[in-house]
């Protein structure tokens, strides 16, 4: 039996450090971030939402060569291709479920021609499911919209590959 | 006036409802219920005889604590949804009649007990309560209940005090063989006395129990 | 036609009571949510309305329009009658909190004993919505939360009657004229020690949040309720805690006095002082929640049965031994 233990515990000491720590807590700045109002830093590598690239002249990347439906774990990728009258083949059909997709990031790096990408969005939450879908249009139209982002990333992270 | 015995028969309806409510409720718990419904009008009613602090006691005892119990026992044996017994023509003749006659002798007594204490010729209070007083009633009752009546009161209080005991001492059985925690070791455990660090040797280990 | 007259006067006083109550205790939430925060260096919500005042509005909103769900085997009506009788009990509890003075709903002789038998009705509630959604963990919540409700009444009790040794009177407005000298905090220190930690106790807050420990009971006797029914649970526990650091400052801290009678502390006005009071000893729940881990259920009960109660007890021996041998116990006529 420790006395000044006893002490302490009658006294209730303990808790009164606990709150004088809290209370001087109180006064500390903060160390999370104002979220939707600020944003943390995003690694180059970040594997966001999905996105079809074009080259600078407007031709699309792809090249439907299909080896990202291939390397796809979880299917989420369709696709479907054509011969185009220059001798080019095109996909005509070009689906990501992105409810079944888990963002492993194994179709960007299996694609030849950089073409399917993640960019750095993340917040691309939908009402429905339906929305999330994607198509080729909706994956293109990331991919336009991303553009700046998505080439300073892979521009960033091309030493590493 | 009006309103108070409007509000009189309101309360007294749902006593007299929920008490019959207690006996014939199938569900055991649904008849708990029902006793507390009872136990809070009829401290309604004492508080609408100005009696605020016999109805307030009402409250806090019984319905705080003893139907807490109560309900708890209830709850805990899982007797819900008895089958009713009513069935039975033997058991209707068992019940009711031991019922019938229990009532009419506590009404019989409680006849006596009126009648003599609204009747007697020359009646005289014992005590020195004195219902014209202008003190709330909590005082009254501190003041009779504190020296006309404190060996009773006291009496009582042992009676409850061995009750307690009593109960206590039935249940509480000390088991041997089993292990105990002892709070105070717990928090009384001290880096010294539970940290030691060891210099082990490469590729020896370490013995922790010697 | 007099009786419709007092009637619409009392229903004008309720309301007037009533909803200043229902939008502090909206305000509580977000103070509760923004002192936990700050402690552990967060944000805490800042989004609803300035510094996010209107957080709890917001949630609120969102738990009317949610589908109120019973479930197949539940007991139906006593499922809905539960979290009315939370809610309704810790509201008219608030009836004779007096705020000022003569500022009073309803000034009863035994306003204290009225304050405690309705927070003892509170457990049914509680114990009534555990049993009625027939499953597991309510069950086991309610049982636990009933438990410990009841024990630290007790010790609540004694606390109580610690306090009435020193004013004679039952009245809430006298026991805090009687402090008028005086503060009961600075004679009943301990018993005030104590006093605080029993209301963590009775109103389930952590360390003693046994009842909804969700890494043992999901979420104890709430557990099934959904939409308005959980919102009314959580509304009761609020203004219950409420209730309690109000009855905590009557007791203990002199109610509506300004703390010494000089001047730029005697023309605040006495239900400012009320409010002060009520929120310091609540941003001390809330600190308590921050800093402290749950307690386990024996040792709960053994804080409430083997420690509090002895020892408030033998406070009021003493309490009753100083006043009686000093000549100071209050005399009723």
């Amino acid at each position: 039996m420790n006395i000044t233990r006893i002490l302490k515990t009658i006294f209730m000491t303990d808790f009164a450090t606990g709150l004088s720590i809290a209370i001087k807590k109180i006064f500390k700045s903060k160390k999370t971030i104002n979220y939707p109002f600020e944003k943390g830093k995003i690694s180059p590598r970040f594997r966001g939402e999905h996105a079809l690239r074009r080259y600078p002249n407007g031709e699309e990347r792809c090249i439907a060569c299909k080896l990202c439906e291939a390397v796809c774990p979880a299917q989420a990728i369709t696709i479907e291709s054509e011969i185009k009258s220059d001798g080019s083949r095109k996909t005509t059909r070009y689906d990501i479920d992105m409810l079944k997709c888990i963002y492993c990031g194994l179709c960007e790096e299996s694609c030849p021609v950089d073409a399917i990408v993640q960019g750095p969005n993340f917040e691309f939450a939908t009402e429905t499911r339906e929305e999330l879908y994607y198509n080729k249009k909706k994956l293109l139209e990331n991919g336009d919209k991303w553009e700046e982002s998505l080439a300073q990333n892979i521009k960033a992270d091309s030493p590493f590959n | 006036m009006m309103a108070h015995s409007l509000f009189f028969y309101l309360f007294s309806t749902i006593t007299v409802f929920s008490a019959i409510m207690v006996t014939i409720s199938r569900n055991t718990v649904y008849s708990v219920f029902f006793l507390i419904l009872v136990f809070i009008s009829i401290s309604i009613l004492f508080i609408m005889i100005g009696a605020e602090f016999l109805g307030m006691i009402m409250l806090i005892v019984y319905v705080g604590a003893v139907a807490v119990l109560f309900l708890f026992v209830v709850m805990m044996l899982n007797v819900t949804q008895q089958p009713i017994k009513f069935s039975k023509k033997k058991g209707i003749i068992n019940n009711i009649s031991v019922g019938l006659i229990v009532g009419i002798i506590i009404f019989l007594e409680i006849i006596i007990a009126v009648g003599g204490w609204k009747y007697r010729d020359g009646f005289i209070p014992l005590s020195s309560i004195d219902p014209y007083l202008n003190v709330s009633n909590t005082h009254a009752l501190g003041n009779v209940l504190y020296t006309d009546y404190i060996h009773l009161f006291q009496i009582s209080g042992m009676i409850l005090l061995v009750a307690m005991i009593g109960a206590i001492t039935l249940t509480f059985s000390r088991r041997e063989n089993i292990k105990r925690q002892s709070y105070f070791r717990q928090i009384q455990r001290q880096r010294e006395s539970s940290i030691s660090l060891v210099e082990v040797e490469s590729e020896k280990g370490v013995k922790i129990d010697d | 036609m007099i009786y419709i007259n007092t009637f619409l006067h009392e229903i004008y006083k309720i309301i007037f009571l009533l909803l200043p109550v229902l939008v502090s205790v909206a305000l509580i939430v977000w103070l509760d949510r923004r002192v936990w925060a700050f402690v552990q260096k967060r944000r805490g919500p800042n989004v609803v309305g300035p510094l996010g005042l209107l957080q709890t509005l917001a949630d609120a909103l969102k738990y009317i329009f949610k589908e109120i769900i019973i479930p197949a085997s539940a007991d139906k009506i006593m499922f809905i009658l539960a979290p009315i009788i939370t809610l309704t009990l810790s509201l008219i509890a608030w009836a004779v909190i007096p705020f000022s003075k003569g500022i009073v709903l309803s000034n009863i002789n035994v306003g204290i004993l009225y304050l405690f038998a309705v927070s003892s009705l509170g457990v049914y509630g509680i114990i009534i919505g555990g049993w009625a959604s027939n499953s597991k963990y309510p069950f086991l919540g309610a049982i636990r939360s009933a438990a410990q409700m009841v024990s630290y009444e007790v010790s609540i009790g004694i606390i109580i009657i610690n306090v009435l040794l020193c004013v004679g009177s039952l009245n809430l407005s006298q026991i805090v004229l009687a402090q008028k000298n005086v503060w009961f905090i600075f004679p009943l220190f301990p018993m005030f020690v104590v006093f605080f930690i029993s209301i963590l106790a009775e109103t389930n807050r952590p360390p003693f949040d046994l009842p909804e420990a969700e890494s043992e009971l999901v979420a104890g006797y709430q557990t099934e309720y959904s939409g308005m029914m959980y919102a009314m649970f959580w509304l009761g526990e609020y203004a219950n805690i409420l209730l309690l650091c109000a009855l905590g400052s009557i007791l203990f801290l002199g109610g509506w006095l300004s703390p010494i009678d000089i001047y730029p502390f005697a023309i605040i006005p006495g239900p400012l002082w009320m409010i002060f009071k009520i929120l310091f000893l609540f941003i001390l729940i809330s600190l308590v929640k921050a800093i402290v881990p749950r307690y386990r259920f024996d040792q709960l009960m053994r804080l409430g049965w083997k420690i509090f109660l002895p020892f408030s007890l033998l406070w009021v021996v003493l309490t009753a031994s100083f006043l009686f041998f000093t000549d100071t116990l209050p005399i009723i006529k």
